[in-house]
């Protein structure tokens, strides 16, 4: 488990993506028990203080829960999962529609590009927006 | 609660040359605090005062509330910026250093830090290159458990890979109830273990606060930011 | 202190041992090899004696730069001891080098006694020991040692203040501040001393003073000056020890 981290914004936040990323990804599972402050940092060579600081937000969003003496837990209700999956699908949408907007699509074209890419089965990964523009 | 380190200003000159002026900082148990600055900015001799090894001209230097002498240096770990071995000792000799003088030593901790260093207790000391002489160092310094440890530009003039293998070993040997207090100039490779961060230029403080926070306001890496603050001066 | 000891020793093994075969093996050489070649007893008397002398010179160069390096070096002062360890430290070294030397000494001492040279050199002239005349010989070989640890005693301190000193200044030439401190500091208690107690004055090392080449003056001071001087110079080294420990604190450059 390796992140690359952007300095530029703060750790912790990267940290919670990922972990978010992992349970929206079923990597961990509805109420699968989270690494230890300690194993964690360990792992991604992080201040046991940062993560100790995302476990925290994690608690206080409802992702994850701490049960005394036993640790970390994801959160095992799967409405809770399903809503942190919809918040990070909207995140990325809020970003690649305002990234297009700059670039000058309007909401029509927007549509049809993005069903052309799903369509002709793009993977994803950069690329210029071929297609029919209007 | 008291701080662990507390200095109060403090103000040191070398003749005509000021070194630290009228500065004061606050470092709470518990925390990985960056002490950022060019060279010459005071970083050293601020780290050396808080070791004990230099005399303040003027102001206040307190750890856990103690003046500094022979108790607060039982209860710091001060690893310097150049290596400090006597000639005549192996590896093994400068644990058992550690050992005789230092109630706080930890064997089980050293053993563990030397297979992680990937060094051997029978090498010579003095014969080690830059890159393992700093993990030795740094195992010197992490093999007690202090309540403060003071590390001086422990990744400077030293390849990446050591440098990677430097910041590895201060997270996995890192005591929760202690602070770390580590100079640097080079910031990118090192700030994300930071909690806090301070920056020095001409002895005094000129910026400082949570690591986290100050990338929430400013969008901006400690590293850039240092580097902007440094171009104003 | 002990364990800053332990740790001087073992810095300094090699030339300690070295410097140790090095003055037996010369003794040896001028003994033995001083008959083969005729030498005369008086002759070699004044080989072995200057041997001793320049064996504790060493002695004392080693010591000193043992506690130089203690009060200037970064891994020494980082650790938690109290300052006057150092020298305490230091001093514990010089009796341990000198009571090696004492007892080398003390063995020759004998040698000569039961071979009869003892007599044999008293006759030629070769040795006058003064102001201890009435000490009977087995008492001589107490006398002397004590005269001679209260001096270095007394030079110990004044010179370790001398050293503390040079390490605190900042200035170039801070080497021979030192220096000339250190015979400052012996003129003016000589002086003091003479002109307040009357004594012949004190010399950190006992007068050895070669007449001519085959004539040898052991003079032992200390003892002709009485107890004032005594006092006076106990106060002069606890001067000194206050003064060194408060120099370390706060002024001795560490590198």
């Amino acid at each position: 488990m390796t992140i690359e981290f952007d300095n530029n914004l703060p750790i912790y936040l990267q940290i919670m993506n990922y972990i978010k990323l992992q349970i929206v990804t079923g990597k961990l599972g509805p109420g699968e028990k989270i690494p230890s402050v300690r194993e964690l940092a360990s792992e991604l060579k992080i201040n046991p203080n940062t993560i100790q600081r995302t476990f925290q937000e994690l608690e206080r969003e409802g992702v994850a829960e701490s049960r005394r003496g036993l640790g970390r837990f994801v959160t095992s209700e799967d409405e809770k999962i399903m809503s942190i999956k919809k918040e990070m699908a909207s995140d990325l949408l809020d970003r690649f529609i305002g990234g297009m907007r700059e670039l000058g699509f309007d909401n029509e074209n927007i549509v049809k590009i993005v069903t052309e890419s799903v369509e002709g089965g793009r993977s994803g990964g950069g690329g210029d927006a071929h297609g029919t523009l209007a | 609660m008291v701080p662990l380190l507390e200095l109060q200003s403090v103000s040191k000159a070398y003749g005509k040359k000021t070194a630290l002026l009228d500065l004061s900082l606050s470092v709470e148990p518990g925390r990985i605090v960056g002490l950022l600055g060019s060279n010459g900015s005071g970083k050293s001799t601020l780290m050396q005062i808080a070791a004990g090894l230099l005399h303040p001209d003027s102001g206040s230097v307190r750890i856990r509330g103690q003046l500094p002498g022979v108790r607060t240096k039982g209860a710091v770990s001060f690893m310097p910026d150049r290596p400090q071995f006597e000639s005549w000792m192996t590896i093994g000799d400068a644990l058992d250093f550690q050992r005789d003088f230092f109630a706080d030593y930890d064997a089980d901790k050293a053993r563990r830090m030397l297979d992680f260093m990937k060094l051997s207790r029978r090498d010579k000391a003095f014969s080690l290159s830059k890159g393992m002489g700093e993990r030795l160092q740094l195992t010197l310094a992490l093999s007690r458990k202090a309540s403060l440890y003071l590390l001086d530009e422990p990744i400077g003039g030293v390849d990446p890979v050591a440098r990677d293998h430097i910041l590895d070993a201060l997270v996995e040997f890192y005591e929760e109830e202690s602070s770390v207090v580590v100079s640097t100039h080079l910031i990118s490779d090192i700030e994300r273990i930071f909690d806090e961060i301070v920056m020095i230029q001409g002895g005094s403080v000129i910026m400082q606060g949570d690591a986290e926070q100050l990338r929430m306001a400013s969008g901006k890496s400690i590293d850039q930011l240092f580097k902007e603050v440094y171009a104003e001066c | 202190m002990l364990r800053l000891l332990k740790y001087d020793l073992k810095r300094d093994m090699f030339m300690l041992l070295g410097g140790g075969a090095a003055i037996v093996l010369l003794l040896l050489a001028i003994e033995i090899g001083g008959r083969y070649w005729s030498m005369e007893a008086d002759v070699r008397f004044v080989l072995t004696v200057l041997t001793y002398f320049f064996a504790g010179g060493g002695m004392l160069v080693i010591v000193c730069t043992s506690f130089r390096k203690n009060i200037g070096s970064i891994s020494r002062r980082l650790l938690p001891v109290h300052s006057w360890t150092y020298i305490a430290s230091a001093g514990l070294y010089a009796l341990l080098t000198g009571i090696c030397l004492l007892v080398l000494g003390i063995g020759q001492l004998f040698y000569y006694w039961q071979s009869g040279l003892w007599e044999e050199l008293k006759g030629l002239g070769a040795v006058n020991i003064k102001g201890l005349e009435w000490l009977t010989p087995p008492l001589i070989w107490l006398g002397i040692p004590f005269t001679l640890l209260w001096a270095v005693i007394l030079g110990l301190s004044a010179l370790f203040l001398a050293i503390t000193l040079t390490e605190s200044l900042r200035v170039k030439a801070r080497s021979l501040v030192g220096v000339f401190l250190f015979f400052a500091m012996g003129s003016l208690l000589s002086w003091i001393e003479n002109a307040f107690f009357g004594g012949r004055g004190t010399q950190a090392i006992p007068g050895i003073r070669v007449e001519s080449q085959s004539v040898m003056d052991l003079r032992i001071q200390g003892l002709d000056a009485g107890w004032a001087a005594f006092v006076f110079e106990a106060v002069v080294v606890v001067l000194c020890i206050w003064l060194t420990i408060k120099l370390i604190d706060r002024r001795v450059q560490i590198k």
